[in-house]
């Protein structure tokens, strides 16, 4: 492989890097408030609220469903708001992340809903408020759950960042696609797919010693 | 009532009044009610038990004295204040004057011991000095300062619970409600938790409440106890006077299981409808009467054989209770006359056999 080719390795692995990074920040920043709302708003919960339990759940099923190259079309205009742009790294967060928010949302949700809820009943038995159960328990206790889900959202997003480079996202994908399939060079192709399996192994193996590190159960 | 009242003086105010109590559940049937009319007083250092079979409505009877479940009436009142009137930052103060432990603990599985203990101090937007302050000797009353610094995982059932227990008393709380705090552990685990809330009860003059379905527990640590079943309190009085003379079948059999004063299911069946003679009797030695020559009195004084069936003799907070079952032999009169004899002894005497006898005549 010539120079140039490790060259333009190297960007588009940058441009794929931070294309998932940013986009999983964003979806863990947005994704865990909603997570806890999607959990404590649930009949029985702390916030009980069904109205904001079923709407929200319904925006949130709703995203999920729609498969990624439709959304990622569908929401050009917003992207074109957000960014200026309907093309390139920038504007791939954007549709990366709507993805992201609901599916680490749910995750969220789950991994908090593990939790013995007898802890719960132990704070309020505290006298503790409901913020305090969320900070003191539901997260806390959560954690080794939370970057479990983190782990897997940021090896879901690195798939979808590869469909994000199809339509001019840039990163791997888009290598892959403009050197291996249009130009006819499948050393490309196979050297695309080496490194995002490599790159999805070794956030695999991050986020499982991670959550080792975590979990006191 | 006043039960707790020391002498003729007048009495303290009780520590907890449930008045009027009342919780109905929306089941899938139509609605359930889970308690029903109760009316309970605790006095201040009290121990009072609870105790029922599961579903009874024990758990939700605990769990209305912090209002974790809201009663649909009646009043809850702790220390003198209506949790029921407060509002939701009144009754969280309200809550941290009343310590709570668990049947499986719910210690944070992420916290170490210290930082368990200090959670309910941080709740209360303790600073870290005052932590520092409170921590380490709640951990020395427990037995656990060389733990401080472990995480749940790795600690015994029994030192669980112990964690429970200093993390319950950080707050200084006058109220302890154990909800089958010892149910989850080994008989003599058990029974150092006890010991531990017994101390605890004399040392800091802490009013405990505990609900369990275990007579034994009843037995060895509480004052007071109140038998429920379908949501009522069915009987409620000194632990002695209720384990010694159980009124309603609830509470015999809830007896049984640790007196053992009931014949056991094996023998009643072996004596059903053969009594060789004469009657079957079960008598109740309670108190001072544990210790007097009544059975040698009986055989000498009436012309009567007695047959031993079963017996026992228990120490219920330092007062003995004895249960003799006996097979008593002797003609219809002199089985009367001694019945009487017993009676004037203030023994209690029951018959649980029958006569099969079918010389009556003989005397």
């Amino acid at each position: 492989m010539s120079s140039a080719m490790i060259a333009l390795f190297l960007d588009a692995l940058w441009e794929t890097l931070g294309m998932v990074g940013a986009a999983g920040l964003i979806a863990t920043v947005v994704g865990l408030p909603l997570g806890v709302i999607l959990l404590t708003t649930a009949k029985g919960h702390i916030f009980a609220h069904a109205g904001v339990n079923r709407a929200l759940g319904f925006v949130v099923n709703a995203t999920r469903s729609t498969p990624f190259v439709i959304l990622m079309v569908a929401i050009i205009p917003f992207t074109r708001a957000v960014v200026g742009t309907s093309i390139g790294t920038a504007a791939a967060v954007v549709p990366l992340t709507i993805a992201a928010i609901p599916f680490i949302a749910r995750l969220f949700e789950q991994a908090m809903r593990e939790i013995d809820p007898g802890l719960i009943e132990a704070l309020q038995a505290m006298g503790a408020t409901r913020l305090q159960i969320v900070r003191k328990v539901l997260i806390p206790e959560a954690l080794p759950g939370l970057v479990a889900a983190v782990t897997v959202t940021l090896v879901s997003l690195i798939g979808y960042s590869a469909m994000a480079g199809a339509i001019g996202g840039g990163g791997l994908g888009d290598l892959g696609i403009r050197y291996g399939y249009q130009r006819f060079l499948p050393e490309v192709m196979l050297a695309v797919v080496v490194v995002l399996i490599v790159l999805v192994q070794f956030v695999q193996s991050a986020g499982d010693a991670l959550v080792r590190r975590f979990s006191r159960k | 009532m006043t039960s707790i009242a020391n002498g003729a003086g007048a009495a303290p105010p009780p520590m907890i009044v449930l008045s009027g109590l009342s919780k109905v559940f929306q089941g899938p049937n139509g609605p359930v009610n889970a308690l029903s009319d109760i009316d309970i007083e605790i006095g201040r250092g009290e121990v009072f038990g609870v105790i029922g079979r599961s579903g009874a409505g024990k758990s939700t009877l605990l769990r209305c004295l912090n209002l974790l479940e809201r009663p649909t009436m009646g009043t809850v009142t702790v220390a003198g204040r209506d949790l029921t009137r407060l509002d939701r930052s009144g009754l969280n103060a309200a809550r941290r004057e009343i310590g709570m432990i668990f049947q499986h603990f719910n210690l944070l599985a992420g916290r170490t011991v210290y930082d368990n203990v200090a959670l309910p101090l941080e709740l209360a937007g303790a600073d870290r000095a005052t932590i520092a302050r409170t921590v380490p000797p709640l951990l020395d009353l427990v037995g656990l300062s060389e733990r401080a610094n472990y995480y749940p995982r790795s600690l015994s059932g029994g030192q669980k619970q112990r964690v429970g227990i200093a993390r319950a008393l950080a707050t200084n709380p006058k109220v302890l409600l154990c909800d089958e705090a010892t149910s989850a552990l080994d008989p003599e685990t058990t029974l150092s938790i006890l010991k531990l809330l017994d101390k605890l009860k004399r040392e800091l003059g802490l009013t405990i409440v505990l609900i369990t379905h275990e007579m034994s527990v009843i037995k060895e640590i509480a004052d007071r106890v109140a038998v429920i079943d379908g949501g009522r309190i069915v009987e409620q009085g000194r632990v002695y006077d209720v384990l010694s003379r159980p009124r309603e079948a609830v509470t015999r059999a809830l007896v049984g299981e640790v007196m053992g004063h009931l014949v056991p299911d094996d023998l009643a069946e072996r004596l059903a409808g053969r009594v060789p003679g004469g009657a079957l009797w079960r008598i109740l030695f309670i108190g001072e009467a544990g210790y007097e020559p009544v059975i040698s009195e009986l055989a000498r004084r009436f012309d009567i054989d007695l047959n031993l069936v079963h017996g026992r003799i228990e120490t219920i907070q330092g007062e003995p209770f004895g249960s003799l079952v006996v097979n008593v032999i002797g003609s219809e009169a002199k089985l009367r006359q001694a019945l009487g004899y017993l009676k004037i002894r203030h023994l209690d005497v029951e018959e649980i056999g029958h006569v099969v006898r079918d010389d009556r005549a003989v005397s």
